[in-house]
């Protein structure tokens, strides 16, 4: 379960990056019982599902449960907000899948039906993202920070040798100072 | 971070009049069919920010203003592209002329003319070691501007095709965007330097060329010194006498010389003496023939001698006879008058012929004292004669010997030159070969640096690539992407399982925009400013598509006032699609999250918005 914190803190950070808040779930009447946690904005709603089964009917069953709960909730917003709202169901996986399992997770993921569909399990890593790799195929949330990319590297301090050589082919090319040397050497 | 707001273009590329579009939304799309100039709007853009349009100036450094300007305008409207921006909290205005830059700061009214120079430092990177006088060569950075700034089809190969070929030109524009191209530059420039310096030595074959005549001087040297040696000479004194036996050499000609100078003197002065004895021999026989002939006088002298004693006799007898004949003074006085008259004439005569016999008798001892001395001096002269040929044969084995330690000079001679040849082209080997070794290290240093650079970018920029890359390939055939090794970090691939693949001759071509859009998406979050994208949907299947839409929502949600985003697509409902997909999306900064433009038209008959609105709450 702890584990399923860290997912939720992860996220909060990455959802919140692009609007989504995460909402209290609405309970066994609503529908959702505690199986799920929402997050939304106006435009989208990511719903994470926690499959409880493991067998591959278990799942798809679990699978469309979900997404029609999700259904209802988008319906629901969109009638409340004029245009579409984004589904995307993220459903999680307490352990890694086999092979059998991973057929059926590539033709849901393919499924565009009612909302985008994305599987998640744990795996190692060092950091909550790596544990998490996976919470990136969800399309709705944001993503890392990139690296700050606006700048030139500082050049390397070079020796006097070097310099010397650098000096002679900024004043006149890289040719003309080989020729130079060229000619020095001749005039011996 | 400069962001362009609006952008304004005329009798450019595809579009013979005016066309102005606004940027300020975060997402701008254009959409509209083949052919109506969309893409000359990116061009516009280009020509604004670096004074060039690759696509047309064929990768050169300057497009050809005729090259861009519309056919279809009218020969007398003028070409030109004026940009809005806003950089921080300043707005300036840029125009762009075949023949020059204009800006405008906030409340001119009078434009500056502006170099390309000012222009790039606008809108290229963050210029480093400015401390140090560093410059970065405007290729680079015009380059860098346009690698990172403008997704079209080229930049799209580039970023994905890892063949060796395209090798250099990615290292160029990748290195540039992750801002060392300088250092690739640099090492490129180092290379070519050593590059040129083998080359103009005849390559490596001329330096080995030289290398192996080289060895064989040396191996010459050896050898002559060898036989030297075995013919006992040291090497070693021969090395530090050279000087003093060349000296000394020097001083036993000059020696020869004054030898024979004084040997040729001598046999002249014999020459002379012998032609002195010649004479006094001459004048010898001369006197000989007078000595003879005063003898042929001697009998007569000798008669003279007789007659004087038989007179002397005759005189006493006549004296005796005067005596008596005194007495008969006056009868003989006659007689003895006519006597006395006789004998002085005799008696004169006499002693003429005495005072003759005593000057001939010391002439000839004279002669003969004169004969003495020039038969001494013959012997003299003929002694020192013999002395000088001596002496000269003397100095001629002198000049045999010194003929000899001459030539044993001449060896060491020889050896000295042999040595200077060695060390002259041992030098002028070494010279360039570490000059060239120095160029390649620095080359080295420098693209060492880049890489491992590179390397830790792409680390970090792959941590939002690789998500990015996942999330927009609904079907998932790739677990991660990944740089290439630290040699050549672009060479960039995926893995799958235990399975590696390079995109340039695994992925699809779907994929391969998958991925060079990822790329440049990632990297425009940490750049920052406008993008400008050029039908980068074209290749996308509908879910890639629709997860791409879904990543440009994010990217405008996400991305306060940093980033903003111009793209063109002649897809209608990818147009439609997005629309929906941002229609519940709120303002940002204040700004409808997209603004699409649909044009109209064609360069014949003018290209005009058709319609514009905006998606979004608000």
């Amino acid at each position: 379960m702890q584990s399923v914190y860290e997912l939720m803190d992860l996220i909060d950070v990455y959802a919140g990056a692009v609007g989504l808040k995460r909402i209290p779930p609405r309970g066994v009447d609503g529908g959702e019982g505690d199986q799920s946690i929402r997050w939304e904005a106006p435009y989208a709603q990511l719903m994470l599902w926690m499959i409880q089964s493991t067998g591959k009917a278990s799942v798809l069953a679990e699978v469309e449960k979900a997404q029609e709960i999700l259904d209802t909730l988008l319906v629901s917003a969109e009638k409340s907000l004029s245009g579409v709202v984004d589904g995307y169901l993220l459903l999680l996986l307490w352990n890694e899948p086999d092979e059998d399992l991973h057929s059926l997770i590539r033709s849901l993921e393919m499924d565009t039906n009612v909302c985008r569909k994305n599987f998640i399990w744990q795996r190692e890593g060092d950091t909550p993202e790596a544990r998490w790799e996976r919470l990136w195929r969800t399309t709705v949330i944001g993503l890392p920070e990139s690296p700050p990319l606006g700048r030139m590297v500082d050049m390397p301090e070079l020796k006097e040798s070097y310099k010397e050589i650098w000096k002679e082919i900024r004043r006149s090319g890289s040719a003309n100072a080989a020729r130079k040397v060229l000619k020095e050497c001749k005039r011996w | 971070m400069v962001k362009m707001e609006r952008l304004r273009l005329a009798v450019f590329r595809g579009v013979p009049g005016e066309l102005q579009l606004d940027f300020t939304a975060p997402l701008t799309i254009i959409y509209a069919p083949n052919g109506t100039g969309k893409s000359s709007v990116i061009d516009a853009a280009e020509w604004l920010l670096t004074g060039g349009v690759k696509r047309v100036s064929d990768f050169s450094e300057r497009s050809d203003a005729g090259e861009l300007r519309c056919k279809f305008a009218p020969a007398e409207s003028r070409m030109e592209v004026e940009g809005w921006f806003l950089q921080g909290e300043e707005a300036f205005r840029l125009v762009r002329v075949p023949e020059a830059w204009l800006l405008y700061r906030e409340g001119d009214d009078v434009p500056h003319r502006t170099t390309s120079r000012d222009v790039m430092k606008l809108f290229g990177p963050i210029e480093f070691g400015k401390e140090r006088g560093y410059r970065v060569a405007p290729r680079l950075e015009r380059d860098w501007i346009r690698s990172t700034r403008f997704l079209t089809g080229s930049t799209l190969a580039l970023l994905v095709d890892t063949d060796s070929q395209n090798q250099t030109a990615r290292e160029t524009a990748l290195g540039g965007f992750l801002g060392v191209g300088e250092l690739f530059a640099r090492a490129d420039r180092f290379e070519n330097f050593a590059r040129h310096l083998i080359d103009g030595y005849g390559g490596e074959e001329g330096l080995a060329a030289t290398k192996k005549e080289l060895a064989r001087r040396k191996e010459e040297l050896a050898r002559f010194r060898k036989t030297m040696a075995d013919s006992g000479e040291n090497s070693l004194e021969l090395d530090e006498l050279i000087h003093g036996e060349l000296s000394e050499a020097s001083s036993v000609r000059d020696e020869e010389g004054r030898t024979r100078l004084y040997g040729a003197s001598q046999m002249k002065r014999l020459a002379e003496l012998k032609e002195t004895l010649g004479a006094k021999k001459k004048r010898l026989l001369v006197l000989k023939r007078v000595i003879n002939k005063l003898l042929e006088y001697l009998p007569e002298i000798e008669g003279i001698e007789t007659s004087v004693a038989r007179a002397r006799k005759d005189q006493k007898d006549w004296s005796e006879k005067l005596r008596r004949l005194i007495i008969d003074i006056n009868d003989t006085l006659l007689k003895r008058a006519r006597l006395d008259i006789s004998l002085v004439s005799r008696e004169s005569r006499l002693n003429d012929l005495f005072r003759k016999k005593l000057v001939y008798t010391e002439k000839i001892r004279e002669i003969l004292i004169s004969l003495k001395n020039c038969e001494d001096l013959l012997g003299l002269s003929n002694q020192s004669a013999f002395n000088q040929i001596r002496e000269s044969h003397r100095a001629g084995q002198k000049v045999t010997e010194l003929r000899s330690t001459l030539y044993s000079l001449n060896q060491k001679r020889q050896v000295a030159s042999m040595e200077e040849v060695v060390r002259t082209i041992e030098e002028k080997v070494t010279k360039i070969e570490r000059k060239r070794d120095q160029a390649l290290e620095a080359a080295r240093l420098l693209r060492g640096k880049a890489n491992q650079y590179c390397a830790e970018q792409l680390d970090r920029l792959f941590v939002v690539v690789s998500p990015m890359f996942s999330r927009i390939q609904a079907n998932e055939v790739f677990d991660s992407l990944q740089r290439g090794p630290l040699k050549n970090p672009f060479d960039w691939g995926a893995k799958s399982s235990s399975y590696e693949f390079t995109p340039s001759h695994h992925f699809s071509m779907g994929q391969r925009q998958d991925l060079a859009l990822s790329i440049f998406l990632a990297r425009a979050r940490g750049v920052k400013g406008t993008f400008y994208l050029d039908e980068p949907v074209i290749h996308l299947d509908d879910l890639n598509r629709v997860a791409l839409m879904d990543t440009l929502r994010m990217l405008v949600l996400e991305s306060e006032p940093r980033c903003n985003f111009v793209m063109t697509t002649a897809r209608r409902d990818f147009v439609r699609h997005m629309a929906e997909k941002f229609a519940n999306v709120p303002l940002v900064n204040g700004m409808p999250p997209l603004r699409i433009y649909e044009l109209d038209g064609s360069p014949r008959v003018g290209v005009r918005v058709a319609k514009e609105w905006c998606a979004g709450v608000g």
